[in-house]
């Protein structure tokens, strides 16, 4: 990320961890908030989800970064929208599910 | 089916809370020494709308950072290897031993072995040619019959080749017109950077600046330097150094090797079918006379190579070069040679363009640096065909490297992109290899063909095309993305990986055409696979260059 210097990648590195960490606990008190409830397997399948996403969106800029961006906008098309479409339905399943038992 | 817990309650559940009273949030609020706003809107943050809110500026934080983390890694010269962070011995990434094999792709032989023969070397029948036309010993005009020595019988074996030749030689000499009337302006920063490394890197006015070549000594004193002579130059012990074992001097040879400078580097036992007929330097004519004969004490080859630029290396033809590679190959060459005098042992470097007694790429085979590939070159995980090879020869006894099996050759057979991209057309398009080379089943790039480009060519030298080098799948840097599938594919039993990268390849880049790369002059764009980069663009720093073209690269 920041080429030539010895500190700044490991400290990105370590704020995108920490980023992730707030993720998650702010996706369950999102939840908590509109009173949903998401069991354990359901969130690591969404931020499962959330993260390949972001692998797609860096392996298109790693592409763009290569100078191959019409390759690189290419791969984000071609697999990031099948990620949108993936998390939508899980969204639709784990989180916006009918209350069939009460 | 046990009512499942959900992760709100595994959260809230006290039997899974820290006992601390700092950190325990769900205590009453009196109990807290923060209160109020932990669970109000009172105007002030609430901790549960930090952690909302933040949660979701984080995840647009973190698409954003995968992005630009992504787009620095591609950028960053750190990927380039052979040129990155890691230059001594991190180059050699790829883990080779879980796909070391009896034999490489190709290398099973299916008739006899034939040794090729000094006049199999292009360069050498092309040193041939201009030294007769010099010589006045023969001339275009007097015609293949008269072509004189083993050139003459070699062309009149191959009649169409010999055509070709000729057209070469004449497109050889209108490049040098055209260049000599001004084309070299556009091309001025690739060729200063090819001349330097030419003439101020690998050779000066007395011939090879590094390593020496015997060829050069004959010349200068006009006496033979046969190897039992030459290999053993700079030996001052009475006795060489003596190993613990050869193991130990693999692992201290192959570690001089990356600290001289290599990127990759394989041992193997000298195998005598690589080996030119009537070739050995610093003998009379080149050794055009040796025969068949192998020193004895060609025991054992240390091969290694580095690549070229990347930058140049994907803005072929006109602003790229070999000799950045050459250059580097050469310095390791020479001094892997010297240490090895050194420790007492006899030692021959073999160097780029053409100082050889040996044929390279069946010894980046047998040593499990590569495999072979449609292109006729020799593929390494690390590199592709970006690969510039050279090696010692020397009597110590190491424990040898085995050949790889890592599917490249596999992946060949599927994609044909070198030779749907190669101007001259001289890389074969059959889907398996059908041509048999001395003995041995492969694809057959047509020296000639390729060399009629090289001579048509926008570079300084009218040397090199290499568009084929560029544009193929492997020829990649060192980022994450290409690693993941360097490592994938040769670990896929149904080929599913390698059909979906072919795909992608095949699908979502746009690159030129064949026809594109040639010159203006053949009808071509003078096209590049990717555009130069900014500092071998002449219109960019320099006065008085009218850009009168367009790039037509990826970029
Ligand atoms: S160097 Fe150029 S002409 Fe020769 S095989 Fe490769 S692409 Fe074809
Ligand atoms: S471009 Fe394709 S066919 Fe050609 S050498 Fe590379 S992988 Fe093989």
């Amino acid at each position: 990320m920041f080429p030539g210097t010895t500190i700044l990648n490991y400290l990105f590195w370590m704020a995108i961890g920490m980023l992730q960490v707030l993720i998650v606990v702010g996706a369950y008190e999102w939840l908590k908030r509109y009173d949903k409830k998401v069991s354990w397997w359901q969130m690591v399948l969404m931020y499962g989800c959330f993260a390949s996403f972001c692998l797609t969106i860096a392996g298109g800029a790693t592409l763009s970064g290569e100078f191959e961006t019409r390759g690189g906008l290419f791969f984000i098309g071609f697999l990031g929208v099948p990620h949108i479409i993936v998390g939508a339905i899980m969204a639709r399943l784990f989180i916006f599910k009918k209350q069939l038992v009460k | 089916m046990a009512k499942e817990k959900d992760a709100l309650d595994i959260i809230t559940d006290p039997e899974n809370m820290v006992k601390n009273k700092d950190l325990d949030f769900d205590e009453p609020a009196e109990e807290v020494h923060v209160k109020a706003s932990e669970n109000e809107e009172d105007g002030g943050i609430s901790r549960r709308n930090f952690l909302r809110w933040g949660s979701a500026a984080a995840a647009a934080a973190t698409v954003a950072g995968a992005g630009g983390a992504g787009f620095a890694i591609g950028r960053s010269d750190d990927a380039y290897t052979g040129y990155g962070r890691t230059y001594q011995g991190g180059d050699m990434f790829f883990n080779r031993e879980p796909f070391r094999t009896k034999t490489a792709a190709m290398m099973e032989p299916v008739s006899t072995v034939i040794r090729a023969d000094r006049t199999d070397f292009i360069f050498d029948r092309i040193k041939g040619i201009i030294g007769m036309i010099e010589k006045g010993e023969w001339n275009p005009g007097l015609g293949l019959d008269k072509m004189p020595g083993v050139i003459g019988d070699y062309y009149r074996k191959k009649p169409e080749d010999f055509k070709i030749m000729m057209d070469s030689l004449g497109k050889y000499a209108k490049s040098r017109e055209d260049w000599k009337n001004g084309k070299h302006l556009r091309y001025t920063l690739p060729a200063a950077y090819t001349e330097a490394l030419a003439h101020g890197g690998m050779y000066n006015r007395h011939g090879s600046t590094i390593p020496e070549d015997p060829d050069d000594v004959y010349m200068e004193t006009g006496e033979e330097q046969p190897p039992e002579k030459w290999d053993f130059r700079h030996v001052k012990r009475d006795k060489p150094m003596e190993f613990k074992s050869p193991k130990h001097a693999t692992k201290l040879i192959k570690r001089m090797a990356h600290l001289f400078g290599t990127s990759i580097v394989g041992i193997g036992k000298f195998d005598e079918r690589f080996m030119f007929t009537n070739k050995m330097r610093g003998m009379k004519d080149g050794g055009a006379h040796w025969g068949n004969k192998v020193p004895e004490h060609w025991k054992s080859i240390i091969i290694f190579g580095v690549p070229m630029y990347w930058d140049q290396t994907y803005a072929a033809i006109g602003y790229c070069t070999s000799y950045d590679a050459y250059f580097r190959s050469r310095v390791t060459a020479g001094l892997l040679e010297r240490f090895i005098h050194e420790l007492g042992y006899p030692a021959r470097a073999q160097f780029p363009g053409y100082h050889y007694e040996i044929m390279m790429e069946p010894f980046l085979l047998t040593t499990g640096l590569g495999e072979y590939s449609r292109s006729g070159m020799v593929m390494v995980p690390e590199l592709g065909c970006n690969v510039r090879p050279a090696a010692v020869v020397t009597n110590i006894e190491f424990e040898y490297d085995q050949p790889i099996d890592v599917k490249m050759a596999d992946f060949c057979l599927k994609c044909k992109i070198c030779a749907e991209t190669c101007p001259s057309g001289a890389i074969p398009t059959t889907d398996k290899p059908e041509t048999v080379v001395r003995g041995f089943k492969r694809w057959y790039l047509d020296q000639e063909k390729c060399y009629n480009q090289w001579a048509s060519g926008q570079t300084v030298d009218a040397l090199g095309c290499r568009v084929c080098m560029g544009v193929c799948p492997y020829t990649r840097k060192n980022t994450w993305i290409h690693s993941i599938s360097r490592e994938l594919e040769p670990r896929d039993p149904t080929g599913l990986v390698s059909s979906g990268l072919l795909a992608m390849q095949k699908n979502f880049f746009k690159y030129p055409e064949a026809q594109d790369f040639r010159s203006d002059w053949l009808g071509g764009t003078e096209a590049t696979y990717h555009n130069p980069p900014w500092y071998l663009r002449a219109e960019e720093v320099f006065k008085g260059i009218d850009k009168t073209w367009e790039y037509h690269g990826m970029e």
